[in-house]
């Protein structure tokens, strides 16, 4: 009796997945030959045969491999939609409903410049909530099998969206004139630095440490 | 014997369609095939399984593991609904072709 789980285990050595994965493939591909060289045997082929039959049904091993390995990397748009842009919808509404309620229930201070300390009042609640929505953003787009830039760029979206929107904003305002008073690149500069930057460095932040701390607990 | 690079493109709706009737395991997908095109396609493992995970990833089949009639292990691939609304317009894009070439280069009269 010819052990086709070891044989095809054989083959997929070089293969890049993970050890429960590669056994799990083995176990598929394995079955394919056994069913193959049964089918074979059945129909009256002899043993010998059947056997250079079956390992020919196999094909090229090493171009299975790398398909395999190539069809596991394949990022389709349902993938892009679960591991980037439903996390950076939640980040996006989280965020800014945090910031809303912080708005409507504390002090209202923007801080615009440097000589406004007491814009900070306003901005630590929102700055000590956006680790918990990135780690959120991050624990969505990880969960959806979402790697790398894709969990940072989910986490870091509402930051991104009002870079955008005071890009364009400044734009627009030099293009009307600079005499206006936000056209000042240096309260423009601060102003980016407050509301995009440092959001977006804490939230990537708070994704970065679940993802810390979800693979100490699976290595643990 | 059809080339390699050809059936290559005719694999995904050859493997929806084999589906359409039921639930096989990879063997059998392939066992299919090869009966009903009259052992003009063939295809290696090489060819087949690849294949069969990028469109479980794209949620066009669904592979799930049960036991068979010998109590081995077996992964069955289902079509999923996402794959049944591929096959519509997958055959009428290969009849589209199938005619072109048909006035182009005569195909039918081979």
């Amino acid at each position: 009796m010819r052990d086709w789980n070891a044989h095809a285990l054989a083959h997929l050595s070089s293969l890049r997945v993970a050890p429960a994965r590669k056994g799990e493939l083995a176990l598929e591909l394995g079955a394919h030959l056994e069913d193959c060289y049964a089918d074979l045997r059945s129909r009256g082929m002899p043993e010998e045969q059947a056997y250079l039959e079956t390992c020919a049904q196999a094909g090229n091993w090493r171009e299975l491999c790398d398909e395999i390995f190539a069809s596991t990397k394949e990022v389709t748009m349902l993938d892009r939609i679960k591991q980037i842009w439903v996390p950076a919808a939640v980040t996006f509404v989280f965020a800014y409903a945090a910031l809303m309620c912080l708005e409507v229930y504390m002090n209202r201070g923007y801080l615009t410049h440097t000589s406004k300390p007491r814009g900070l009042a306003f901005f630590l609640p929102w700055f000590l909530l956006l680790p918990f929505i990135g780690a959120a953003s991050g624990y969505i787009s990880r969960h959806a099998k979402g790697e790398g830039w894709r969990v940072y760029l989910a986490a870091s979206f509402p930051a991104l969206v009002i870079a955008g929107v005071f890009l364009a904003y400044y734009v627009l305002f030099v293009a009307a004139g600079p005499q206006r008073p936000v056209a000042n690149p240096a309260a423009f500069a601060w102003m980016l630095f407050a509301w995009a930057i440092l959001p977006g460095v804490i939230l990537c932040s708070g994704a970065a440490l679940q993802g810390l701390l979800a693979k100490r607990t699976n290595i643990a | 014997m059809i080339r390699t690079e050809l059936k290559r493109g005719t694999a995904e709706l050859t493997i929806l369609s084999i589906l359409e009737n039921g639930p096989l395991h990879g063997y059998e997908i392939s066992r299919q095939i090869e009966l009903k095109s009259g052992g003009a396609l063939r295809y290696t493992l090489a060819a087949l399984y690849p294949l069969l995970y990028r469109m479980e990833k794209r949620q066009w089949l669904r592979g799930e593991w049960g036991t068979g009639p010998n109590g081995k292990r077996r992964r069955s691939y289902r079509l999923l609904p996402r794959g049944r609304k591929m096959l519509k317009p997958m055959r009428a894009e290969w009849a589209d072709l199938f005619s072109a070439l048909r006035r182009v280069a005569g195909v039918s009269r081979a």
